[in-house]
């Protein structure tokens, strides 16, 4: 049964497979291997639900009989069933781990890092990857992921020198990708436009670039052209963040609320402590009159960051909705003074450099 | 290993660059032919009107130079004819002007021309003026211009002869700083007009410093945020020709703004005139007025002072309308590019639901920033519409964001049998699709046709003034309030009509829009009916008489006195 399982594996009849190794699991369910191979023909089949639990079930089982790196292999493809999935920070949790093992497996790493930039975590993608860079400069994954981290840091002189490798191979999609990123940090909205549509001209697969054109039309004023893009991405890429989120705080200005809780919790799933998602659930819960839930997630908000003024002013008109006018005025206190700090802290006062007119649009407020 | 820079390679590769959308995102008209626009530009040549406002742009933008100018239609000389006021920049810390900027009053001569009487007048100004508020303070039946600037602001007392007398510093009205919009209203209800002014932020030339990009030599005007915010001021009209500061100790002192509008309306109709101001890149504020001198700042719990993601927005323009004539004044604000503005609906209850989505307004102004604007019904069909001046305060901004744009389009939205607003400016005339650097707004019948026409104060450019053509055939009554025991303005009057059966109501609030005054007269539209059943005052206090009328001139002006009736 194992054999013709494995065959029809081998075979890409993924169904018939499953069905074999349910059939022997039956009989055998402490067998870790046949649970093992279950689970990588469901992975296969986009069944991640149901191979995420039969790799945990493998990785319970007794493991004595096999090699250290097998088992690697298992927390593996539990990593990237996660990363498919869009569990970053479960597949974070399984691949640090097994880094600790291979600190010098880049595979390992590179994987890591795509997690790490999904999750906006760019620090920890170039504290990650910079050792990495000089014996592997040829490396496109890696020029991507550590110049587009950069990128995403402000620190766009440094992201160019990864730019300049990838544009050192030619024209390509990544490469397009890069350059309106830098753009895009740069405010240059009009050059990171052209080069994001070039980019999905040239892979309209390509992850991110559906992405990085909604927020460049978004701060361009293109609402509607903000929000198809957005969709665009998540089509092809249902575990982006930043198109959940983004779509979402669009879609909740539209007063199209059903729709942009929908995104807002997608974007929540991806990334549970995102206080900007959070935060933008908690407005959604305002909005349509839902006080209860949107005092419990305002409250979580506020105690997670203090500073995070915005929470603060929602949540008194929450409690002022409310009738607790006590509750209420005390959030009011506390978002005067967060704002004298904040006015406090201005060139005009400090006497330095100014700010023009205005800066980027903040369509999802962030924590300072 | 090819270096190529990320300009470098975009110029090799350009045959691979993908077409830009095409043309801006601010809605641009079609150059469709209007057969009868309704709004219409008077060109100097016509009305006579040859003053140009100077902005004083420097290399160094210093912030005040984007902010005026403010307009007004009054009717100086009480001819029954609206006159109008244009406010200029002067000299300051920053300016110092070639040869001298004044302000400028063109005299109404009833034939749809004007003529220029500012110097007989004595009311050239002097200063670097923003903004100018109408009202009787003496209570003497001819209006008086309070002028708002970055500097020294004034008090024009008007003789009633033509002329006008400075009488700032004997009134106390000497304010500091820099005053943008102000607005007279009875606050304590004892039949004299109060004034509230708007501060703006703490400025200086010693405080100015480079905004924008410095790399290209370029100086942008500094965004508010980085000022610090200053209170306003509350005077108290002693009724002897001068004033008492009656700031201190109350909730105007304690909120620290950024005001730029300011309407005085009575949001809980308890008889009391309250206070909307719009604040830039702070909270809006909303005084509402306890009577003894008592005021609380509940904007935020009124859900007026933020945006919907808990965000201060650059509120600029201001006004106060009940706008379905339900007796309960709903609010709007103006706000910057990409913010949207607000149309606050009233919930009877000291809170309010921003409509601006389902007005379809949020969706219009998302590129544009407002400053001016009104409610008013333009086509005389019993349902109050709403006209907006835009502009973006920064002349070089089309250079970071290319969609948004210095000059901007006015805005027309008329009110439909849906109770919605509609945005009609495609089908408003040509006017609609030229952009102008707008600010000042204000609204006056200057031909007493009974179709109220709109004057825009332009920073650096010729004022516009555009003709109502709309609403022919629709009839209209049209009357000036004269109070004898409350403040002679009736501002705080509650006017009820009833048309065919179907009764309305409005508050005769006064301020709104921005740094502007309007035709103090009141024009009620009655669509095809020819006539009112009845129309009802209600003075404010202290008179509170209310009074009936049944007989009602129709198409034409008439003054209403208190306790006297109706009067040709």
């Amino acid at each position: 049964m194992f054999a013709r399982a494995v065959a029809l594996y081998n075979a890409g009849e993924l169904d018939g497979a499953v069905r074999e190794y349910k059939a022997i699991l039956a009989q055998v369910p402490e067998s870790v291997a046949v649970r093992s191979n279950l689970a990588v023909a469901l992975a296969h089949l986009g069944r991640y639900g149901e191979a995420i639990e039969q790799y945990q079930r493998a990785l319970a089982g007794n493991l004595s009989g096999l090699s250290p790196a097998m088992v690697q292999e298992i927390h593996f493809n539990l990593a990237v069933a996660y990363y498919q999935s869009g569990q970053f920070p479960q597949a974070v949790s399984e691949l640090v781990r097994l880094r600790a093992a291979q600190p010098q497996n880049l595979r390992l790493a590179l994987l890591l890092a795509d997690c790490r930039l999904r999750m906006s975590e760019y620090q920890k993608v170039i504290s990650l990857l910079s050792p990495f860079a000089a014996a592997n400069a040829e490396n496109g994954a890696l020029d991507y992921l550590l110049g587009m981290s950069l990128l995403r840091s402000h620190r766009v002189k440094e992201g160019e020198v990864y730019i300049n490798h990838i544009l050192s191979q030619g024209d390509s999609p990544q490469a397009r990708l890069l350059l309106g990123a830098a753009a895009f940090e740069d405010l240059k909205y009009d050059d990171a436009m052209k080069d994001f549509q070039a980019a999905i001209k040239l892979d309209p697969h390509l992850p991110s670039a559906h992405s990085f054109l909604g927020l460049t039309y978004m701060q361009m004023g293109y609402h509607d052209k903000a929000i198809q893009a957005f969709r665009d991405e998540i089509a092809e890429n249902p575990n982006d963040f930043e198109s959940n989120l983004y779509l979402g705080a669009l879609l909740k200005d539209d007063q199209n609320y059903d729709e942009s809780l929908r995104y807002l919790k997608r974007a929540l799933e991806i990334q549970p402590n995102n206080l900007a998602a959070q935060y933008q659930l908690g407005t959604v819960y305002l909005a349509t009159g839902k006080l209860a839930e949107a005092r419990a997630e305002l409250e979580g908000i506020t105690r997670a960051a203090p500073n995070f003024v915005e929470a603060h002013v929602s949540l008194a008109m929450v409690y002022y909705r409310l009738k607790d006018k006590a509750d209420g005025d005390r959030e009011r206190a506390i978002v005067r003074k967060l704002n004298a700090a904040a006015q406090a802290q201005q060139p005009a006062v400090k006497a330095a450099a100014g700010e023009a007119y205005r800066g980027p649009t903040q369509t999802v407020p962030q924590v300072q | 290993m090819n270096k190529l820079s990320r300009r470098q390679f975009l110029n090799a590769a350009a045959g691979l660059m993908v077409a830009l959308p095409g043309g801006r995102s601010v809605r641009r008209l079609a150059a469709s032919p209007v057969s009868s626009p309704l709004f219409e530009a008077v060109p100097a040549s016509a009305s006579h009107i040859t003053w140009v406002h100077t902005n004083a742009r420097s290399p160094e933008r210093y912030l005040p130079e984007a902010l005026p100018p403010g307009v007004a239609f009054l009717d100086y000389d009480n001819d029954g004819w609206m006159d109008i006021y244009l406010v200029n920049t002067g000299p300051c810390d920053f300016y110092r002007p070639a040869k001298p900027t004044p302000n400028a009053l063109y005299r109404n001569n009833r034939d749809g021309t004007f003529t220029d009487v500012t110097a007989q007048a004595g009311v050239e100004g002097g200063t670097f003026g923003m903004g100018v508020a109408v009202g009787d303070y003496d209570n003497n039946g001819y209006p008086d211009l309070f002028i708002t600037a970055y500097g020294r602001c004034i008090l024009y007392h008007n003789n009633g002869n033509g002329t006008f007398t400075d009488v700032t510093e004997r009134a106390g009205l000497a304010t500091p700083g820099w005053t943008t919009s102000a607005v007279w209203f009875d606050y304590d209800n004892d039949s004299r007009l109060d004034l509230f002014i708007c501060s703006f932020v703490d400025y200086g030339a010693q405080h100015h410093f480079d905004c924008g990009d410095n790399k290209l030599g370029l100086h942008f005007y500094c965004v508010p945020r980085l000022f610090k915010p200053t209170h306003s001021f509350l005077y108290h009209n002693n009724g002897d020709g001068t004033f008492t500061d009656v700031t201190h100790g109350t909730a105007i002192e304690q909120s620290l703004g950024k005001g730029l509008g300011v309407v005085a309306t009575d949001i809980n109709n308890d008889g009391r005139m309250d206070l909307f101001v719009a604040n830039d890149t702070v909270q809006n504020f909303l005084y509402v007025n306890h009577g003894n001198g008592q005021w609380d700042e509940i904007a935020l719990a009124a859900g007026v002072g933020y945006s919907d993601n808990g965000v201060p927005r650059s509120g600029m323009g201001v006004d106060a309308v009940d706008l379905h004539c339900n007796g309960w004044e709903d609010l709007f604000v103006a706000n910057v590019d990409h913010e949207m503005f607000s149309l606050y609906r009233n919930n009877h209850d000291e809170t309010f639901t921003d409509t601006a989505h389902e007005n379809g307004i949020a969706q219009a102004t998302r590129l544009l920033s407002g400053w001016g604007l009104k409610f008013f019904d333009f086509d005389n069909d019993g349902r109050l519409d709403l006209f907006l001046a835009d502009g973006h305060p920064d002349d070089m901004i089309n250079q970071t964001f290319p969609t948004v744009h210095y000059r901007e389009p006015l805005l027309l939205f008329r009110q439909g049998p849906d109770g919605l607003l509609h945005d009609i400016s495609r089908e408003a005339g040509p006017i609609f699709s030229k952009d102008f650097p707008a600010r000042g707004l204000a609204i006056g019948d200057y031909n007493n046709d009974g179709r109220i026409d709109v004057l825009i104060g332009n920073n650096g450019e010729a004022p516009l003034l555009l003709r109502n053509n709309a609403g022919r055939g629709n009839h209209w009554v049209g009357m000036k309030l004269t109070g004898t025991h409350c403040n002679r303005d009736a501002i705080g009057a509650r006017l009820m009509w009833s048309v065919e059966g179907r009764v309305m109501k409005i508050l005769k609030n006064n301020g709104g829009s921005y740094l502007s005054s309007h035709d103090p007269r009141i024009v009620l539209g009655l669509g095809t009916a020819r006539k009112l059943d009845w129309l009802e005052i209600h003075w404010p206090a202290p008179s509170g008489r209310v009074e009936r009328f049944t007989e009602v001139p129709v198409d034409r002006y008439f003054t209403i006195v208190e306790g006297e009736g109706i009067k040709p």
